[in-house]
């Protein structure tokens, strides 16, 4: 009598041998991990008798590695949040940040130097390893008290100055970890 | 697509439920006593893992399971195995290792089907396991790979032993097809209960496990059986007085 449902268990048979089918696990995560910061302005409002912080969109921006294997450009449009990669090689790298003149001249916004300690981490079998990494932080600067990257290179001084909200850079996606600061006068 | 897998796996337990038990109401079948069912000891193989080691490269499994009828439509049931596994990805992910594993599971199957007679064996079961693997992983090689920074130099991960322990619910069903033979399926949702000792670089499949990278995972066997019987000795006997 039970033998009837025979035919379920080769359906189940088939079915599973089908869902079982890969040669190979998919990654299904990023394996590089992003910095992401957003760009602010911040101006003295005499009629608040405060200063006053706002999102600066800056028009097709450009940042590019320094002294990268592949130079490559990325490109943002007209954005104030922005994402980067870190060098897994050295504790170290620059990127440059440039924006789009008004007379359609690239205008360089400044080159910043980020530096961070890694860390190996192990994600899963199918994405391998990657780095973490942790932003070096200092005490203070002139501008803000504190969490301010100790050594950015300010060459052509239109970052005013560097927050670090978020100092570990992990794979979480919803986090934010820098905010830059830039001059009123590049406004 | 994780959850469409899952209610294939499942699906078919509820189905075949259903359609049991449905017969089982309509005849009415009177459950017999202990002292009528004999003994019943089983062996069974794994036939599918083969299958699925011919699909799926990169590990190999074998299973085997016994159980021993104790009463009240309980089993006692023990299963063990051995396996192995390699990795060896190159391109966007770069990682290479082996891993080996036996294993071993204890626990109880109880038969939700009522009997229709004393030679009926055809179950229905729902159970729990306890299990634990040796697992033995050689030494990985790895490197990040990075397009833009260029990739990091290869390292190399220690080669590690660990002992993983877990905890099962078991539900599925197996039927006599020919006298003493049976085929089944069984399906599993298995719960790593040590995930500490798996937190750096843990084996792609364990052997009666799964991946090993994750907490819960759900398996299935499909169970060829030869069953043992010898009839249960009446430790009662109704003492008849001769005139």
């Amino acid at each position: 009598m039970i033998k009837k449902y025979i035919p379920i268990l080769l359906f189940i048979v088939c079915v599973v041998a089908s869902s079982c089918t890969q040669q190979k696990q998919a990654c299904v995560e990023p394996i590089l991990v992003s910095l992401r910061f957003s760009v602010l302005s911040t101006h003295w409002d005499s009629a608040l008798a405060r200063r006053i912080t706002f999102d600066t969109l800056l028009p097709n921006a450009e940042l590019r590695p320094i002294g990268a294997k592949d130079n490559t450009p990325y490109y943002f449009g007209n954005t104030a949040q922005f994402s980067l990669f870190l060098d897994p090689n050295n504790d170290s790298c620059k990127w440059y940040l440039s924006q789009m003149g008004g007379d359609s001249i690239r205008e360089i916004i400044d080159t910043i130097t980020f530096y961070y300690t890694r860390k190996l981490q192990f994600l899963s079998n199918a994405c391998g390893y990657t780095y973490y990494y942790n932003l070096t932080t200092t005490p203070a600067t002139p501008n803000l008290k504190n969490n301010v990257i100790q050594n950015y290179t300010d060459t052509v001084h239109k970052i005013d100055s560097i927050l670090i909200e978020n100092a570990g850079v992990t794979n979480n996606v919803n986090l934010e970890h820098l905010q830059i600061y830039i001059r009123d006068s590049l406004k | 697509m994780r959850i469409f897998k899952c209610i294939f796996y499942v699906l078919p337990l509820f189905i075949s439920c259903f359609a049991l038990g449905q017969t089982a109401d309509t005849t009415k079948p009177v459950a017999p006593t202990r002292e009528k069912t004999g003994h019943q000891l089983t062996f069974s193989i794994d036939a599918s893992q083969p299958i699925i080691n011919a699909f799926i490269s990169y590990r190999q499994g074998y299973e085997f399971a016994a159980d021993y009828y104790l009463h009240k439509e309980l089993y006692a049931v023990v299963e063990g195995g051995f396996g192995n596994a390699t990795v060896n990805y190159t391109g966007p992910v770069n990682l290479q290792y082996n891993s080996n594993n036996s294993f071993i599971r204890g626990g109880i199957n109880r038969c939700i089907l009522t009997r229709q007679s004393v030679d009926d064996w055809d179950a229905v079961f729902i159970g729990a396991r306890l299990g634990v693997g040796f697992i033995n992983r050689t030494a990985a090689q790895y490197n990040v790979v990075d397009s833009i920074w260029g990739n990091t130099p290869k390292g190399i991960t220690p080669a590690q032993n660990f002992t993983g322990y877990w905890f099962e619910l078991t539900g599925g069903m197996r039927m006599e097809l020919v006298k003493h033979f049976f085929v089944g399926y069984l399906v599993r949702g298995k719960f790593l209960l040590n995930t500490s000792a798996f937190q750096d670089l843990a084996p792609i499949y364990v052997a009666g496990y799964g991946r090993a990278d994750k907490n819960a995972v759900f398996d299935f066997n499909f169970y060829l059986t030869y069953a043992i019987r010898w009839k249960r000795h009446n430790l009662n006997p109704v003492k008849v007085k001769v005139p």
